[in-house]
């Protein structure tokens, strides 16, 4: 999309603009003609305005399920034999499954997210992953999200894809449950990671602080920082503008309409989800929110129904997304779901009712977009001759997952910009 | 707003200032002591390459006492992992705590600093599958050769089980040698992935390195495998052998010192120097210059860092490049003169150090490539708002708070009784290293709200409650935010 700007020498900012997101346009549109903000573009309250005349984008919330998910347990090939041989302590037994097809079926601990699967917004893809297999928590993640294999540049999918909105906004793309920055987020374009919205702060002028206090503290820090351009004088800027924009957030106490569960291992996605429900409902305009859901490294204790970590684990996480997903209501529509692990685990239990590392696994993709109630990708099948090492193939790469929900999701954003030289082949997973 | 200065708190000139932020763990009063009695800054350095020559802190001494975990075997670490007492993260924590705690009492500053230099170089992540049982004793490693030679630090650190453990050599088998750290010797450690080898030198590169390996989850030694090593002709840019031998272990070694000497080795690793000490995009010509005398000086590791110290394009950078959060951590800590004490549990300062900075824990990042520096990684929105808030709790004393000693607000005044500016330039002198200026007298009005003629004592509120808003001025700032 290209535009002209709206009035000659409105802001330099505007004019270098010229890859516009519909966002972008509003918001310089609302400098160009709204009454009385022209003259204070960007000011605080021309944010504030700017921010409320452009409700309804989209938002991406990323779901990293750290630690190596078994795809196997989430989205259980039932109809595959050659599943149960291989599993004969820890199967998921097909009776117990829900949203079952001829095929496939949901852990019994989904069970919270049925309604979605049958309202049409919740769909699974199986083998997905890595085109090679990476066995490396480490360098599996780093491959995963950086998803450039071509480029010894550091710079995550998130990233770039922020990268492609003609602006640098450093809230564009939030991590929460961490204050460091995931590879996903990292790279040339500010990001933002903190463990929760409200650390978004700037001590000695917050909460806590006098007003009086406050102001001096940032007249403070504005004159020792004035001037300099670039490097840490860049990401003061940068810093001061995240505060301003996300602390009337920050400091905001969120009601949300439905309990959130408030018990372990869920506590810190749900603090982390109703974060995200938070920022949606005040409409900043972040575009990608990254949460860190773990560990699902269960070489041992990965248990039956009954017992385990992993029908804990999953229980945590369904409770948790179904309160997200009512909390929001409505605003579902515009807010995109996806999990993603750095790989699946062996097909074949281990001597400790666990599983180790694999390849293939499965994604889940919910909320606004989705063509849900139904399972994706192709089975490669489980047989002795169909596996890779002992693992589960990947027949679908993650990219076109990914790829597909950018491409629906944000039109502006070019697929090759996101992901550079994959073969785009999407899997018909949205509308 | 003129600034009135407070003489007789002496500060460094520029150079030396430099030379202890760039070369030294941070710009500290003990260090400039240290450097006015070795003469002249060129003797400070030359005593700092030579870490036995100088006399260690007591703190600094008393440090591997404190963290005596550390110092078990490996098959212990092993098994108290298993049976949960204690985890590889937590040894993870106590290498990274020790280590930083190392760099704020450390007199052997230069020494400090290269050990940070090689464990970044030749990266083994402190917590990771099975590397960490061995991480410890790696650490002593790099310390032995961090001011030696590369080429003896290069073979010792490749065949150290915590490097075949973490890059995956330790599986290398005859039929299927693991590539994994045969690649990253290449491409990390030595020429760089512009040297343009082929997949097949990687391939010949992982069949050096096999038999190398570690006896785990039973003594968890190393050991050379005959059986496990990969025969047959190998080359690799220039280096070439027959490889009949079933004893691969000398041949392994040869191509190690090969490599090590490799004119784009000597490129690589200057362009690392240059980029640590120098620049986040240092000239051809420096990468050149030291390159040269790297070469030149059989890999001399000293010779190298004098001709960089020596180099005018190092002389004309100053306070340009961004502390990474943990330098922030360590300058922090020594220009506030905090004092930790033996700890006693998670809690106390010197264990709790490595949360400390919110950023990627000390050892722990999480690629081979080791943690980067510069603007790119570390000038974010994030780090700001975390560095300032970590500050605040340091000069407050406020977290991490047990068993350490902070300074008090009062403590500062280097006089009963003062005016503001004479003590705000007395405390850019403590804090920065230099006097203050004009901008800073006024940030610091502004954040007091005294007059710079307001007399300061003991129990003024600039002393006590408005103490961490006066420090902030000088801390959250881009003079001690880089160095």
């Amino acid at each position: 999309m290209t535009t002209t700007p709206p009035s000659p020498g409105c802001c330099a900012e505007f004019e270098s603009a010229s890859r516009l997101s519909r966002r972008r346009l509003l918001q310089g549109m609302a400098a160009a003609t709204g009454a009385g903000v022209a003259t204070s573009v960007f000011g605080d309250a021309f944010r504030q305005t700017a921010f409320a005349a452009t409700a309804g984008g989209n938002v991406l919330v990323v779901i990293s399920l750290r630690g190596g998910i078994d795809g196997l347990g989430m989205v259980v090939p039932h109809a595959d034999p050659a599943y149960y041989t291989a599993r004969p302590s820890i199967a998921v037994p097909r009776e117990s499954l829900v949203a079952q097809d001829a095929f496939y079926g949901l852990h019994p601990q989904l069970a919270p997210l049925e309604w979605l699967f049958t309202s049409g917004e919740l769909a699974a893809v199986q083998a997905v992953g890595l085109q090679v297999p990476n066995r490396s928590h480490f360098s599996a993640m780093e491959e995963i999200e950086d998803a450039d294999p071509g480029s010894a540049e550091r710079r995550g999918w998130v990233n770039r894809m922020i990268g492609l909105d003609g602006e640098d906004d450093p809230t564009d793309a939030i991590h929460l449950t961490s204050s460091i920055v995931p590879t996903m987020l990292s790279g040339l374009e500010p990001a933002v990671a903190v463990s929760r919205i409200g650390d978004v702060a700037l001590v000695g002028a917050d909460d806590g602080d006098k007003a009086e206090w406050a102001s001096r503290r940032r007249r403070q820090l504005d004159l020792m920082w004035k001037g300099g351009s670039g490097g840490v004088h860049g990401a003061y800027r940068s810093a001061v503008r995240t505060v301003d924009k996300l602390s009337p957030v920050a400091r905001s106490t969120y009601a949300p309409l439905v309990a959130y569960p408030r018990v372990w291992p869920a506590i810190g996605l749900s603090d982390a989800l109703q974060d995200t429900a938070q920022l949606i409902k005040a409409d900043v305009g972040t575009e990608v929110v990254s949460i860190d859901y773990g560990s699902w490294d269960m070489h041992n204790d990965y248990g039956t129904l009954a017992w385990g970590d992993m029908q804990r684990m999953i229980g945590g996480f369904a409770t948790t997304l179904d309160a997200f997903m009512r909390d929001l209501g409505d605003l579902r529509s515009r807010v995109t779901v996806v999990t993603i692990s750095e790989f699946g685990r062996r097909v074949k239990e281990n001597g400790n009712r666990g599983l180790d590392h694999g390849w293939g696994n499965m994604m889940l993709v919910a909320g606004g977009g989705v063509k849900g109630g139904a399972y994706y990708g192709s089975w490669p099948g489980l047989g002795s001759g169909d596996q890779v090492d002992d693992d589960l193939q990947v027949t679908t790469d993650y990219r076109n997952v990914l790829g597909e929900v950018i491409t629906r999701r944000f039109p502006d954003r070019s697929i090759a910009g996101v992901f550079p030289g994959l073969p785009y082949a999407p899997v018909n997973l949205m509308h | 707003m003129p600034v009135k200065p407070y003489a007789p708190t002496k500060t460094p000139t520029s150079g030396q200032r430099h030379l202890m932020n760039r070369m030294g763990c941070g710009y500290s009063r003990s260090t400039f002591t240290q450097m006015r009695a070795a003469g002249s800054p060129r003797n400070w350095f030359e005593q700092q390459l030579d870490p036995s020559s100088v006399k260690e802190s007591a703190r600094a001494r008393d440090l591997s006492s404190w963290f005596p975990d550390l110092r078990e075997s490996p098959s212990t670490k092993w098994q108290k992992q298993e049976d949960g007492t204690k985890l590889a993260w937590s040894y993870a924590a106590d290498l990274g705590s020790y280590s930083m705690m190392r760099r704020v009492y450390s007199r052997r500053q230069v020494l400090e600093t290269m050990v940070d230099f090689w464990s970044n170089a030749l990266h083994v992540h402190a917590g990771t599958d099975l590397a960490w049982v061995h991480r410890s004793s790696y650490d002593d490693l790099l310390r032995r050769h961090a001011l030696g030679r590369f080429d003896d630090l290069l073979v010792e650190a490749t065949l150290h089980p915590a490097m075949l453990l973490y890059l995956d050599n330790w599986r290398s088998t005859r039929r299927a040698p693991n590539e994994n750290h045969g690649r990253e010797l290449l491409e990390l450690h030595t020429v760089g992935r512009s040297a343009g080898y082929s997949e097949q030198m990687v391939k010949d590169s992982a069949k050096i390195l096999s038999g190398y390996t570690v006896d785990t989850f039973a003594s968890w030694q190393p050991f050379y495998s005959g059986s496990r090593h990969a025969t047959g002709p190998v080359t690799v840019l220039g280096f070439s052998a027959a490889n009949s031998s079933r004893d691969g272990a000398e041949l392994a070694r040869e191509y190690l010192r090969y490599l090590a000497r490799h004119p784009l080795t000597a490129q690589n690793i200057a362009r690392k120097l240059a980029r640590y000490f120098v620049s986040d995009n240092p000239s051809a010509k420096l990468i050149g210059d030291l390159a040269k005398v790297f070469t030149a000086s059989g890999t001399d590791i000293k010779a190298t860092l004098r001709a960089l110290v020596a180099h005018p394009e190092f002389k004309a950078a100053r306070g340009t490049l961004v502390r990474t959060p943990v330098e922030d951590f360590v300058a922090t800590c020594r220009v506030l003169q905090v004092v930790a004490e033996k700890p006693t549990s998670n809690a106390s300062f010197a264990r709790a150090a490595i949360w400390v900075p919110k950023a990627t824990l000390l050892y722990q990042w999480p690629r081979p490539d080791g943690a980067p520096t510069g603007d790119a990684a570390w000038a974010s929105a994030s780090r700001m708002l975390s560095s300032f808030r970590m500050h605040w709790n340091l000069i407050g004393g406020w977290w991490p708070r047990q068993q350490v000693d902070y300074r008090s607000g009062g403590s500062w005044l280097p006089k009963r009784k003062l005016r503001f500016d004479e003590y705000v330039d007395h405390l850019c002198r403590m804090m920065l290293g230099k006097p203050s200026t004009p901008r800073i007298l006024s940030a610091a009005v502004v954040a007091t709200g005294c007059s710079p003629k307001t007399q300061i004592t003991k129990s003024h509120a600039v002393a006590t409650s408005l103490h961490v808003r006066l420090i902030g001025v000088l801390l959250d700032s881009p003079d001690h935010m880089r160095r």
